[in-house]
């Protein structure tokens, strides 16, 4: 019998649950306010120029795919989306794997200066981006990296490692390590330990440390507008220049804004149950 | 019109656009920069997006391939200085603000490019340099005799009002630069047709801290007499004199215009200002020559197109309309190995035949050619208009022409808006101004006692400005 089927036992003594109807309505209301901004900047998206600017926002209009015509086809913002969706990927795998051993370490060894390492760790997200611009630019330059997927990876991974390090550390001290000394004791390696009985442990808490630096990293604007131009140009720097120039374009940015969003929000809804048991992992302790 | 008519008439337009503006042709030389890549830099402007739209033709007469950055205005200065300062020679063509050459010439960031204007075999025969109107290109592009950039276009700060609703009130807008139109003229026609309950205000004003600088100045020379002109920010010994009556006057007249705003005005920008005009919600806005097509005339906003009056700014008590220049450049970086393929670039971009076709995307003119044309007459009015006021009237140093501007721009702006809100008085704004742009000054080893290398006061002599175009180095 699984932990969650425990929940689904009910005592035959036990009173019955009254159906509280209001509850419904507040969780609809917050629902709805919830969903009103997106579903209006999807509703934008699908205005003309002169429905969107209207200083009478109206429910009822005729849709138009002008603006997504716009950006697909005028100015191929799918090459961006195309750098987005790899620089993205490949920093989310890069720094979770790579943060998840450096966090095991922390968590499981005992070592001196473990509680410092773990400190100069996070002091890396403490950098506002803008002191460190023109520094990372200059060795960026040196290291011909300007320009390239392969430069905001490496950036990414670096910038998103310390977050990594800092959710995963605390997830894998809540797994106790007699698990791990059990399976050492039935002559499996640390290795294979941390394989077989760790790693299914922690895959919750794993990806929804993913899902967060998946959208850390594809809503970067700061380094992705200076580090790249042409070639490496991802999302959001490119929704700025095509929607807001003298003056805001509102149904471009509608479209630009669900073009950079439906990939996450699908994302995060096939990953869903894995977020919600990953974030309350280590809530109830054993 | 049928669809076969429609298009025969294009084509028979087209035609004629051929016939009448010579195609740059491509010389011998300029055949070895087939396969060449350049990379441009410009802000996410309408008048570049109506340039962008004949790039496939420049790539294919040369076969080289041209990778345009576009970048929101805000960011874009930096992100060109950065790469000018490391010298990447990422870029090969910058697009340059008026208001940013002296910075850029004077750090040597910029290749001068009258070498490449006097070379047959890079400048084709009918270029003709001497077609600039000579304020708009020394203005844009000339810095300490040396010319650095080529104008693909400039004009005046101007306003904007609804023809069909001041009918409607019952009366009619003077034309552009009539002497009637005043500031006092202004706020009457604006209060006349001013309801906010049926959905129309006065005046869209632009009270936001960052745009005082762009948005008050035609009001702060407006209230200038003829002689104060020139002394609107510093005297001939570079000492600030705005703390006076015009400058007291002007603010308080560009705070009247509250009147017409909502509550949450304050920090209205270009883009809510404009917004609630092309929505129909107002009579006036500030509007800046270049942005006129892609704001308010560009065919598909049935609201306003074709209903709107285009004006200067108005003229002040004493007669005086604000000299504003606005104008952006295109230079060549000092870093790239491909000066020569964008010099190619550049004059095709700034020849007789894009300019005039460019207009009726949203282009600006900057040649005698354009300004006269008759095509440009029948689709861009508001340019010919300005033909005169840009040869004779406008200031290239309108906004003084000192490293120290931003920082000018940005404390009017401070206090300014502290005026809107009602924090402070004009007349407190006007001292403040003067001492923090005083420090500001000082800063700038202005005031250092025997001092003789500052900057020419070019405004007063506007001479300087109006030479011919090839007789610069």
């Amino acid at each position: 019998m699984s932990f969650q089927d425990l929940y689904k036992i009910e005592s035959p003594a036990a009173p019955h649950k009254p159906k509280n109807w209001w509850v419904y309505v507040i969780i609809l209301l917050v629902c709805f306010v919830n969903f009103m901004p997106y579903l209006w900047i999807v509703m934008t998206g699908l205005m003309d120029r002169e429905a969107a600017t209207a200083s009478t926002p109206t429910w009822f209009f005729k849709p138009t795919f002008e603006a997504f015509h716009f950006l697909i086809v005028e100015k191929g913002i799918m090459y961006n989306f195309m750098n987005s969706t790899i620089v993205a990927v490949a920093s989310t795998f890069f720094s979770v794997v790579i943060g998840m051993f450096c966090a095991y370490a922390l968590a499981r060894y005992d070592f001196t200066g473990r509680d410092d390492v773990s400190f100069w760790v996070l002091t890396n997200r403490m950098m506002p981006p803008v002191a460190i611009l023109l520094p990372i630019f200059i060795t960026f330059q040196t290291l011909k990296l300007l320009d390239t997927r392969l430069g905001l990876i490496i950036l990414y991974t670096a910038m998103q490692l310390p977050f990594v390090v800092w959710m995963l550390t605390g997830y894998f001290r809540d797994i106790p390590k007699r698990y791990e000394e059990s399976a050492m004791v039935d002559g499996d390696t640390w290795f294979q330990a941390f394989r077989k009985v760790t790693l299914p442990l922690m895959m919750p808490s794993i990806t929804a440390t993913s899902i967060f630096v998946m959208i850390l990293s594809w809503n970067e604007f700061a380094f992705a507008t200076f580090l790249t131009s042409i070639e490496a140009k991802t999302m959001p720097p490119s929704i700025m220049a095509y929607s807001i120039g003298a003056s805001i374009q509102w149904n471009i940015l509608g479209a630009a804004v669900i073009l950079i969003t439906a990939p996450l929000v699908l994302f995060v809804l096939i990953m869903q149950r894995q977020l919600i048991s990953g974030l309350s992992q280590g809530v109830v302790k054993e | 019109m049928s669809i076969i008519t429609k298009y025969g008439f294009a084509a028979t337009i087209a035609a004629s656009f051929v016939s009448v503006t010579p195609v740059m042709a491509q010389t011998e030389y300029q055949k070895k920069f087939e396969g060449v890549e350049l990379n441009v830099m410009n802000p996410a402007f309408p008048q570049f997006a109506a340039l962008w739209k004949f790039l496939p033709e420049f790539e294919e007469q040369y076969g080289i391939k041209i990778n345009v950055d576009e970048i929101p205005f805000d960011q874009l200065r930096q992100k060109s200085l950065v790469e000018m300062q490391q010298g990447t020679g990422r870029v090969d063509v910058f697009a340059v603000d008026v208001m940013w050459l002296a910075e850029y010439a004077a750090a040597g960031f910029l290749a001068p490019v009258k070498q490449y204007v006097d070379n047959p075999e890079l400048t084709a025969e009918g270029y003709d340099i001497d077609d600039f109107l000579p304020r708009v290109l020394s203005g844009t592009g000339v810095y300490n005799d040396t010319l650095y950039t080529i104008p693909i276009g400039a004009g005046p700060v101007g306003t904007t009002f609804r023809g069909d609703v001041a009918e409607a009130a019952g009366f009619t807008l003077p034309e552009k630069f009539d002497d009637s139109f005043t500031t006092e003229y202004m706020y009457e026609a604006a209060s006349k047709v001013h309801n906010p309950e049926n959905g129309m205000i006065g005046f869209a004003n632009v009270p936001g801290r960052w745009f005082w600088g762009v948005t008050y100045l035609p009001y702060l020379y407006a209230f200038q007499t003829p002689e104060t002109k020139g002394d609107e920010y510093v005297g001939e010994d570079w000492k600030i004199t705005i703390n006076n009556q015009h400058t007291i006057d002007s603010i308080d007249y560009y705070v009247s215009l509250k009147d017409f705003m909502p509550a949450d005005s304050a920090n209205w920008g270009i883009g809510e200002a404009t917004q609630l005009y092309q929505s129909g919600g107002a009579f006036g806005v500030w509007n800046y020559q270049d942005f006129i097509t892609g704001f308010f005339e560009d065919g598909g906003n049935a609201t306003i197109n074709g209903k709107n009056k285009h004006l200067h700014t108005p003229a002040g008590p004493h007669g005086v309309i604000d000299p504003w220049f606005g104008s952006w450049g295109m230079g060549i970086s000092v870093d790239t190995e491909k000066k020569e393929a964008a010099w190619t670039f550049i004059q095709w971009l700034t020849s007789k035949a894009i300019q005039e076709r460019a207009i009726e995307f949203g282009a600006g003119p900057s040649r005698h050619s354009t300004y006269k044309s008759e095509t440009v007459a029948e689709i861009a009015p508001w340019w010919t208009d300005t033909y005169e006021f840009m040869l004779t009237e406008t200031n290239p140093d309108e906004r003084i022409r000192t490293p120290e501007w931003a920082e000018i721009s940005d404390i009017m702006g401070e206090e300014g808006n502290r005026v809107w809100i009602g924090e402070i008085d004009a007349a407190e704004a006007a001292a403040n101004m003067e001492k923090k742009m005083t420090n500001v000054m000082r800063r700038g080893g202005y005031f250092i006692p025997g001092r003789t290398d500052l900057p020419k006061q070019l405004w007063r002599d506007l001479t300087y400005y109006d030479r011919l175009p090839s007789e610069w180095n």
